[in-house]
């Protein structure tokens, strides 16, 4: 669903003229991209849905101050990251935390979608449940700055001058950050094909 | 090549990331290496993990419930971000020229007559007392522009009287 960037930024400057049916589109346009990243980061399909209509609140509003110095699809993820991160503060804050557990019922809810992915190992993946398990719990695991890095490169499929750009981070961070998480699943991956795994 | 560089280098080596000299060093070094063999099928296999992570869509509903969240309000709050940024700047000086008269005013005054004749410190205590009061709006008003998160250039009063430094 790439959109050419000059019709994006058609779009952006007719919503920074408060055209409100061009933020629609907007909202249309990177509503999955944002969700799924926050879901991933904070677990809680609720909270996602609520952070992800924030992400776009906050964007609305900040349109003004947008000045296309980075794409707007990492200004937005930057936002989305922050988010997150405040809503992580606030639930350690919490004294009386339930946290998420994620059961059965949610792998009915339809609400995902395999990539489409021509690669033929890939198909192998994808039938392994288990394997998807080890690794969404991995990824679980790791501390936000990692998983941030992470879920942005190798879900999302940013570069790493846009994640440096959304964390404002050095380059250099952001590759020591995907390698150290990478690494981190990958040890996960291993233990569970050794019959370690829980 | 030892297994530690290998093994940095084995991600990229997946992602067809690696130059053609790192390609073939690397290559050479896993012909003769099975533990960096096995190492690298564990990063394939977790590369391609990765790639394929179902991704989630997003409700329908957030359309709708952004839609009536900008609708419910005010048109002027989008121009709203911008304020605070100006108000930092008038802050600024208007409060280094603050620092700067409560200086002037600090050092022109007179102390206060002394009374107590039976204390003999008592102007020092005043002086002493003044003092403390100065120091701490400066301190004051330097954590004020810390809060307001304040990257501009000092003005010349204010570095005067407070001895600001970053």
């Amino acid at each position: 669903m790439d959109t050419p960037s000059w019709a994006e930024a058609t779009l952006i400057e007719r919503a920074q003229a408060q055209d409100e049916t061009a933020f629609d589109q907007i909202v249309r346009l990177y509503a999955d991209r944002i969700y799924n990243y926050v879901r991933r980061m904070v677990g809680n399909p609720q909270d996602a849905e609520d952070i992800t209509q924030e992400v776009f609140i906050r964007a609305y509003q900040g349109l003004p101050s947008f000045d296309g110095r980075a794409s707007f699809s990492t200004w937005l993820y930057r936002i989305a990251t922050n988010l997150c991160i405040d809503h992580r503060r606030r639930q350690s804050r919490r004294v009386q935390t339930v946290p998420y557990h994620r059961d059965e019922s949610d792998e009915d809810e339809g609400d995902w979608e395999f990539p489409d992915t021509s690669q033929p190992s890939a198909l192998d993946v994808l039938l392994n449940r288990e394997l998807q398990a080890v690794v969404d719990e991995a990824i679980d695991a790791l501390s936000p700055k990692l998983k941030t890095v992470l879920l942005l490169y190798d879900v999302e499929g940013l570069s790493y001058e846009q994640i440096a750009q959304a964390l404002r981070i050095p380059m250099g961070t952001v590759k020591s950050r995907l390698f150290a998480a990478r690494e981190q699943i990958r040890r996960a991956v291993e233990a569970y094909q050794r019959g370690e795994a829980k | 090549m030892n297994c530690h560089h290998a093994e940095r280098l084995l991600w990229s080596y997946v992602e067809n990331a690696l130059s053609a000299a790192q390609r073939e060093a690397l290559a050479a070094h896993l012909q003769q290496c099975e533990w960096c063999q096995q190492r690298l099928q564990a990063v394939r296999l977790t590369h391609t993990a990765l790639q394929s992570l179902p991704r989630y869509r997003a409700p329908e509903r957030l359309v709708e419930r952004v839609r009536a969240e900008i609708a419910a309000q005010p048109k002027s709050v989008a121009r709203r971000t911008v304020r605070p940024a100006l108000w930092r700047w008038t802050l600024a000086p208007a409060l280094g020229l603050l620092v700067a008269a409560l200086w002037w005013w600090s050092q022109t005054s007179s102390p206060a007559p002394i009374t107590d004749s039976t204390r003999p410190d008592a102007s020092g205590s005043l002086t002493q007392q003044a003092a403390q009061e100065y120091a701490d709006t400066c301190i004051e008003l330097h954590q004020q522009l810390e809060m307001a998160d304040w990257a501009g250039t000092p003005t010349v009063s204010y570095l005067i009287t407070t001895g600001y430094t970053r």
